[in-house]
């Protein structure tokens, strides 16, 4: 039997996952910030908007906005509309 | 016809929802003219993205987008998502929906009037999707709207105009304030009927995309709206209760 005895490789940026309600789906998430998410989800350079546990977060706040555990994000696109 | 601080010909505002197909959509609003129509935010799944599309269908319209708060039940839920949709479609006009009842969807006046209050003072052109109440009117103007968007029934019912003295009211104590007659309209005769009232617009969605042909509907829509338009301002005459002959009675031959 092999034993692993190193730890696994590590980023400077490496954090654990935490659980985050993505969109009203609950997912593992390793993204520092509402940046990081969107670019996870190859939604960053998308015409979406965001909001962060009920609040809305500009495009340009993105990236200064960090994540935590339990976290509810928001991310809404142009759709059909009477 | 002016909405805030831009120009329009067509007076009929279309909806964007429920119809066949987005091709189908793009006809009825090319083909009836349309320069004004709603759409809304939806979450967006990362795998489908069928935002973007819409996105991209929109943009190729070249019409003036009315996004709406719809489904939003509280004043906080409303102008989140009217933050959003300013940053999303680059526009401060916001179709205001504050919903108090899931089966009539008739909006909650109350909170209605505080996320108007909200919104305009953060410079949004606000477009309150409203009761037709006097009082209702008056506050929503007080706090800033510029536009009224009274229901004539509700939303998706096909009812036509629920209250029309109601509705004439409004027209005769706000005589220079845009009314545009929004949601409950099933026909084509109903729409001009609003305009016969002085109504400056209609907005409606459910009886042009669930019509059997959707860019023939819109456009039976528009033209209804233009006479109705034309027939308010030819200033119709007073209906009585007896006859009154047309043809005249002097010169008539003794045949009797």
């Amino acid at each position: 039997m092999r034993v692993l005895t190193e730890e696994p490789r590590r980023s400077k940026t490496w954090r654990p996952d935490m659980r985050l309600l993505v969109n009203g789906v609950l997912q593992d998430s390793e993204a520092a910030t509402l940046a990081d998410l969107l670019q996870s989800l190859d939604l960053a350079k998308s015409a979406v908007a965001t909001a962060l546990n009920g609040s809305f977060i500009r495009r340009n706040d993105r990236a200064s906005t960090q994540l935590r555990e339990g976290d509810s994000i928001e991310i809404v696109a142009p759709m059909q509309g009477g | 016809m002016r909405l805030y601080d831009k120009e329009f010909t067509s007076r009929l505002l279309l909806g964007t929802a429920r119809y066949p197909s987005p091709a189908i959509l793009a006809k009825a609003v090319e083909e009836s003219d349309t320069e004004i129509v709603t759409v809304s935010l939806r979450r967006e799944q990362a795998g489908q993205r069928s935002g973007q599309a819409f996105f991209a269908l929109l943009q190729s319209l070249s019409v003036t987008l009315l996004p709406n708060t719809a489904d939003c039940h509280s004043v906080k839920e409303a102008v989140t998502t009217a933050h959003m949709a300013r940053e999303l479609f680059q526009t401060t006009w916001i179709k205001l929906e504050v919903i108090g009842n899931p089966e009539t969807l008739q909006p909650d006046i109350f909170g209605l009037v505080e996320a108007a209050r909200i919104l305009c003072a953060e410079g949004f052109d606000v477009f309150p999707y409203m009761t037709e109440d006097l009082v209702l009117a008056d506050k929503l103007l007080n706090v800033g709207c510029r536009v009224l968007m009274p229901w004539g029934a509700p939303i998706g019912s096909g009812r036509g105009l629920n209250n029309p003295y109601g509705l004439r009211a409004l027209r005769a104590w706000f005589p220079d304030v845009p009314l545009i007659v929004d949601a409950g309209l099933g026909l084509p005769s109903q729409a001009a009927a609003a305009m016969e009232l002085g109504f400056d617009a209609c907005l409606l969605n459910t009886a042009v995309a669930k019509a059997g042909d959707p860019a023939k509907m819109a456009t039976a829509f528009a033209r209804a709206i233009e006479a109705g338009r034309m027939a308010y301002e030819a200033q119709p005459m007073e209906p009585r209760d007896f006859a009154e002959p047309s043809t005249p009675q002097t010169g008539k031959a003794m045949l009797a």
